[in-house]
């Protein structure tokens, strides 16, 4: 896992990387990703919900992926993703993300999930992310407020408070799913935390794998 | 060699006759009375050679001594009281209900009664405005609702007496939110905002790819045919209050203006030499999407009877795929010659063959009205043309038949074809599947099956206005369906 994440952030046009250690620990969202889409908070031992026997979730396509990271996010469609710095993930992985390519005459979108649909959607959301966070400590040197990952007094520093953490992982939730986090899901990722931590990482790095895991619970990514 | 003998040597009995016979013993079942048997009525979901389960004992019924044609109905017969996929309904109840005898329940979980309650987001097995919304404001303007957003939709609905979950409560005199007019203003307001949006131009054009099936170059230069024109006319005549038809009856072309806008504009000719070039039909011979230089040079090609560009069409628009016996309805074009229905064979292919005449028999008089329309020309530039003198040596009529009707016109043809509830179910299929990924379940098939006869009819039982075939009018009725907003 530690090398997927650090091959994968290096394929951004920025070569700055985590710390060399970092562990992504899990991307199951805590325990909110429990399969309902919306307010999903399904922590069963928590809030006992009924299960919905439709499940009739759909997976979004790459204009609603898109469309969702550049709103939370607050970047322009262009700069959430790019492979090698090159290549737009919106246009790279156009077709396992449900789209169409008349170049190469696929002109039915994917009705199912491909081969490669998660690992496009987990690197458009970890490029977003990280994205993200380089363009907040830009605006941190310029002296300006951060965005998106403004919680943290120290970013480069390898401790914070609960209540930091907790602001930051709300910060997340609400702009990522539009909702408040459990309890559950707070601990969780302050969790998450001490793992990256004890990896070697800084909180700044926390930040985008805390971005990077509520992106890519069931919640976020289907509806 | 040894595998083509062998697999010559394999019993075949699945012919394109199959479907045929099938719904002269069940012409009462719901799969019939929509116009076409599904190759997996029979077959594994991926299509023939396999079987599902219901083939395979149809297969084991088929003594094949005697006449395919003649063994199949007894065949039939004989496994209807079977439960060949074991889901506790004979063969003979599935197939008229409208379900599946080859497929057990286990392939549809999703119509399973909904069993336990106490869900405090979702209304889980009813309509949820709260999943409606959310939902809509997704499939329509491609994105999640804000945070803030989401805030003041749990106020306007608990306001309204719609709370959250299956323990939201509902207001007096209501048990279904699709009562409230209230709920369904909220609803129409946002799929109204949405359908304008960026967004849902892009996916419409993204549908019509799927029918247009784009090949060759964007440019007007192009002499193959420029098929933005095409896509285009797709999204023009499936967006706003255009009815449908236009995708086969359309005499204009449609611009985008300005460029880059998104905006679509109709004009009746076209405005520059380059465009005359692009699409060069007088306005009088062009039938939307079927004569478009693309559509032209990509199907006709440089044959005399255009079989390609009717099969096309047939499929796209009409739902019907001739290579699947879907809309197979014969015109023996040579009464007495052969033991078998036949077409006349105008170009001398070898179709009149038995094998051949179970599809051309329609193919051939479908194809025929339009023999004046000509594909590619390498030499003279009437590429894309109609011309009065075109193929008059195999055809000098072009007389043909549509669904089994004698036609002797382009615009007869589109006529019957837009009339059709072929036309009516495919349009509504498409956007159905854009928008579920999936065709209906079976416990959905009766939704499905309201929502494209209104659509042709124009008969929307909760819309502001009625007008046959206006996509958007029904999306306006997909959304409030079971299917839609039952979590």
């Amino acid at each position: 896992m530690t090398l997927l994440l650090l091959s994968l952030l290096a394929c951004g046009p920025d070569t700055t990387k985590p710390g060399d250690t970092l562990d992504g620990g899990s991307n199951d969202g805590g325990s909110s990703d429990g399969g309902s889409s919306d307010g999903g908070a399904t922590d069963p031992g928590e809030l006992p919900a009924a299960a919905a026997a439709r499940a009739d979730l759909r997976l979004k396509r790459w204009r609603q992926l898109s469309l969702d990271l550049e709103t939370a996010l607050e970047l322009p469609g262009d700069a959430l993703c790019l492979e090698t710095g090159l290549y737009d993930c919106r246009d790279m992985h156009v077709v396992p993300l449900g789209g169409t390519s008349v170049p190469n005459g696929l002109y039915d979108t994917i009705n199912t999930v491909a081969a490669t649909t998660g690992l496009a959607m987990e690197r458009f959301v970890l490029q977003a992310c990280w994205n993200r966070a380089k363009a907040d400590k830009a605006l941190l040197e310029a002296g300006q407020p951060a965005v998106v990952f403004s919680h943290l007094s120290d970013p480069m520093g390898t401790s914070a408070t609960a209540e930091e953490l907790n602001a930051q992982t709300s910060e997340l939730y609400r702009r990522l799913l539009a909702r408040d986090p459990l309890q559950a899901e707070l601990d969780a990722l302050a969790g998450l935390h001490g793992t990256v931590l004890a990896e070697g990482a800084k909180n700044a790095d926390w930040a985008v794998l805390a971005c990077f895991t509520i992106g890519t619970t069931t919640e976020a990514l289907t509806y | 060699m040894i595998l083509t003998l062998a697999l010559l040597s394999l019993p075949a009995p699945a012919k394109p006759t199959g479907p045929g016979i099938f719904c002269d013993l069940y012409p009462e079942a719901p799969v019939c009375a929509a116009g076409s048997v599904s190759c997996v009525m029979c077959h594994a979901e991926g299509g023939p050679p396999s079987f599902n389960a219901y083939g395979t004992d149809l297969r084991a019924a088929l003594p094949l001594v005697d006449a395919y044609e003649d063994e199949l109905p007894l065949a039939l017969a004989a496994i209807e009281a079977l439960d060949s996929d074991g889901d506790g309904a004979s063969n003979l109840d599935e197939i008229q209900a409208g379900s599946w005898p080859g497929f057990g329940a286990e392939v549809e979980t999703e119509c399973l009664p909904q069993v336990g309650t106490g869900n405090s987001f979702y209304r889980v097995g009813e309509y949820d405005p709260h999943f409606a919304f959310k939902r809509i404001t997704q499939d329509f303007c491609g994105r999640a609702l804000r945070y803030e957003e989401r805030q003041t939709l749990q106020s306007s609905l608990s306001a309204l007496g719609w709370g959250r979950g299956d323990d939201g409560g509902e207001p007096e005199g209501y048990d279904d939110a699709r009562q409230d007019p209230a709920v369904l203003e909220l609803l129409r307001d946002q799929l109204e905002a949405c359908v304008q949006s960026r967004y849902w131009q892009e996916v419409v054009w993204e549908i019509g790819i799927g029918v247009v099936q784009p090949k060759g170059y964007n440019s007007d230069l192009y002499i193959l045919g420029n098929y933005e024109w095409d896509l285009r006319l797709f999204a023009y005549a499936t967006t706003g209050d255009r009815d449908a038809a236009d995708l086969m009856q359309a005499a204009y072309l449609v611009v985008e203006e300005p460029v880059g806008s998104g905006l679509l504009v109709a004009i009746d000719e076209p405005r520059t030499e380059t465009e005359a070039y692009a699409q060069p039909l007088a306005a009088q011979d062009r039938f939307g999407l079927i004569t478009t230089r693309h559509s032209l040079a990509m199907n006709v090609m440089f044959a005399p009877v255009p079989r390609t560009l009717a099969s096309h069409w047939y499929r796209e628009l009409l739902g019907l795929d001739i290579s699947l016996s879907e809309g197979l309805n014969p015109i023996d074009e040579l009464p007495g010659v052969y033991d078998w229905p036949s077409p006349r064979d105008v170009d001398d292919k070898g179709v009149w063959q038995e094998d051949c005449a179970s599809c051309h028999t329609t193919l051939d008089p479908l194809s025929y009205p339009w023999a004046r329309y000509n594909g590619i020309d390498l030499e003279n530039g009437t590429t894309g043309m109609y011309l009065e003198d075109r193929a008059t040596d195999v055809l000098p009529e072009t007389d043909g038949a549509i669904f089994g009707l004698e036609i002797q016109t382009p615009e007869q043809w589109v006529a019957e074809a837009v009339a059709s509830d072929a036309f009516s179910e495919r349009v509504v299929e498409l956007f159905w599947t854009y928008v579920f990924r999936r065709a209906p379940y079976s416990c959905e098939a009766e939704e499905y099956d309201a929502l494209w006869t209104a659509f042709r009819d124009g008969d929307y039982p909760r819309a502001d206005a009625s007008r046959p075939r206006v996509v958007e009018e029904m999306l306006h009725e997909l959304v409030l369906t079971n299917a839609y907003g039952t979590p």
